[in-house]
């Protein structure tokens, strides 16, 4: 079986600050393996170690995803090798222009019987990537999966929770799955999977020329969020009175239920 | 913090965050508050492989040095010293000396459970009259065949509550040093008379041993008879290192939760980090634990490249600098972070006052200060160039 693990070497907001006249501060924000993909690299491990195979790496991202550092972090966590599309901005692409690269890139590899990715990227959290990479490769998508089981045939078991039940839906293969951020507790590389991490294959390609992208949106203005309509009205007097009349505003106003 | 180690020792350090954060940092009140000894963290230390930082790939270490055993120690200290000195008596005071001095079948026997975190290790030299003052040590052994039988009571032991092997030093024909023997909580004789309730480090399991016709095998010497000392020496050297290590990580911990407080902490109309007072006492001690963790980090590589020094040795400027400049750092920097809390910093719910609690036992373990002041004269009669 051969998995791949889409992952997102990136910078995290909360270490980054809005300045002052409304521009983010990136500068102290130190890229890293987005928040929720070393889970998928977990659940892909343990599909793996069950039904043998290979677990692939695959990003795209900025000349910085492909240093030794970003490497031997995401396959410290358990891949067996991983291949980086790399490339000036790449970071900052949206995420039509990242599927379409990541699709291309699975191609190549050839042979794939499933990808899975994390929930969202920790910069963007889009939560599209997925779907998108499934629309180009005409595979079927699926998002928010809690386990994934190994099913008869070409095909895994995926278990996930909406409102109303537990789901288990059988996914022929191949196919593309987002895992549910608290699916499993990714393991803590040790000490002795980060010296085999330098040892592990690394194939950085080249991006290219950007992709066909027919149907990708860009952004061609940027201003500030509206600020929501407020009401700033104060009830002065007796507080029990005024408790008594925020509450008749309030169902006047259909916020509350009569 | 400044980076200066190799790649594979910051996403080391990256690791051990991870794990500290995820798992250390919740047992923490337990640790604490009722002084529980971390077996299970133990445990998970040697999952990630922090017990075989030091030991050969052979015995199934990973040989990485003590530059990235401190890096564990530092990690964790910024969080709890009482998980990194269980750490760091255990491999730096047990096992360290046995690979260092034990034969082929002791290092067969003890290394590879020790590394996979099956055994813990404990050092028993202290008695009630001192360390190291041997003339009135009561631990005594005796021939019997083949056999030894041993004596005697020892304190102060790190981990001998959960401890399976103990170094026990005990006199042995009147020698003026004495000979180390390899205990194992199993041997006939053996008994844990009391854990102690402490200052700080709640939780690291202070033993006090005592051996009656404590029966041990020919085979449980370390080292040769009469000079268990010069088995110890070199490890202590490591373990002072080690301990300098714990010291920048837990002035580093208070320091970085009390720069938030002080930022946020706003008092008429103004930052408390914004008051000239308060910001030198911040930025103060983040040059203090930036000196510290260059003193040990410059003495581990020394250690890692050129081996442990004997005393009066060059080097051994830097390993008693290191027992002596980071704890007394350590212990400036928790006592500013609890003024700058105000009586915030002395009440529990902040859990400031922990540091300032734990890191004053670091001016004390492996040596007090003044002895590591004198072992700094000796090196300098014998190089007085060093000045």
């Amino acid at each position: 079986m051969k998995v791949v693990v889409a992952y997102k070497w990136a910078s995290n907001p909360s270490h980054a600050s809005v300045l002052s006249d409304g521009t983010v501060d990136w500068s102290r924000a130190k890229p890293a393996v987005s928040e929720y993909d070393p889970v998928a690299i977990e659940l892909g491990r343990r599909l793996i170690d069950a039904a043998g195979g290979e677990l692939i790496g695959m990003t795209v991202g900025s000349p910085d995803a492909a240093t030794s550092r970003a490497t031997k972090t995401v396959l410290a966590r358990g891949l067996d090798r991983t291949v980086v599309v790399a490339g000036e901005g790449l970071d900052r692409a949206n995420p039509t222009a990242t599927a379409a690269r990541l699709a291309e890139a699975i191609q190549a590899v050839g042979d794939v019987d499933l990808v899975l990715a994390g929930d969202a990227s920790v910069d963007l959290g889009a939560r599209i990537t997925p779907a998108l990479v499934a629309g180009r490769l005409g595979w079927p998508a699926l998002t928010d999966a809690e386990s994934i089981a190994l099913g008869a045939g070409a095909e895994v078991l995926v278990e996930r929770t909406t409102a109303t039940s537990v789901q288990t839906l059988a996914v022929p293969l191949p196919a593309v799955i987002a895992v549910a951020s608290g699916a499993v507790t990714p393991r803590v590389p040790g000490m002795k999977d980060i010296l085999a991490a330098g040892k592990k294959p690394v194939e950085v390609l080249d991006a290219g020329p950007e992709p066909g992208l027919s149907g990708s949106a860009a952004v061609a203005q940027r201003a500030p969020a509206p600020l929501p309509s407020r009401h700033r009205r104060v009830v002065p007097g007796d507080p029990d009175a005024a408790a008594r009349e925020l509450v008749d505003e309030l169902r006047r106003r259909g916020v509350l239920g009569n | 913090m400044i980076q200066t180690l190799s790649e594979d020792l910051e996403l080391l350090r990256a690791s051990v965050r991870e794990f500290v954060e995820a798992e250390v940092r919740p047992f923490v009140p337990t640790m604490e508050g009722s002084h529980t000894y971390p077996r299970e963290l133990m445990r998970r230390c040697a999952e990630l492989g922090l017990t075989g930082l030091l030991f050969d790939e052979e015995y199934g270490g990973s040989q990485q040095g003590l530059s990235a055993f401190c890096v564990a120690l530092e990690e964790i200290s910024r969080v709890t010293q009482t998980l990194a000195i269980t750490l760091d008596a255990n491999m730096t005071l047990c096992f360290l000396p046995i690979a260092q001095f034990g034969t082929d079948q002791q290092k067969a026997k003890y290394l590879p459970d020790a590394i996979a975190g099956k055994t813990i290790g404990a050092f028993a030299m202290s008695e009630p009259s001192g360390i190291t003052n041997f003339g009135q040590h009561i631990t005594k052994a005796v021939r019997d065949g083949d056999d030894w039988i041993i004596d005697g009571l020892k304190i102060f032991c790190t981990n001998g509550e959960a401890a399976d092997v103990f170094l026990v030093f005990a006199m042995v024909d009147d020698a003026p040093t004495p000979t180390c023997f390899i205990v194992e909580r199993s041997n006939p004789g053996f008994q844990l008379k009391s854990v102690e309730r402490k200052l700080g480090w709640n939780g690291s399991g202070t033993g006090t041993i005592v051996l009656e016709q404590c029966r041990v095998g020919s085979d449980a010497i370390l080292g040769e008879l009469h000079q268990g000392l010069l088995g110890v020496l070199a490890p202590i050297a490591e373990s002072c290192v080690g301990l300098g290590a714990m010291c920048v990580g837990a002035a580093a911990g208070v320091l970085s939760k009390t720069f938030t407080y002080t930022n946020d902490r706003v008092l008429n109309g103004v930052a408390v980090i914004d008051r000239q007072g308060a910001a030198e006492m911040i930025a103060r001690s983040a040059m203090e634990v930036e000196i510290a963790r260059s003193l040990v980090y410059r003495t581990a590589d020394l250690i890692d490249t050129q081996g442990p020094p004997m005393p009066g040795s060059p080097t051994s400027i830097l390993t008693s600098s290191c027992k002596i400049y980071p704890p007394e750092m350590a212990a400036r920097v928790a006592d500013t972070c609890i003024q700058l809390h105000g009586g915030h910093g002395y009440m529990d719910d902040t859990d400031i006052h922990r540091y300032w609690r734990d890191v004053r036992a670091c001016q004390i373990g492996e040596g007090p200060t003044y002895s590591h002041l004198e072992r700094i004269v000796l090196a300098l009669r014998t190089n007085e160039e060093l000045i």
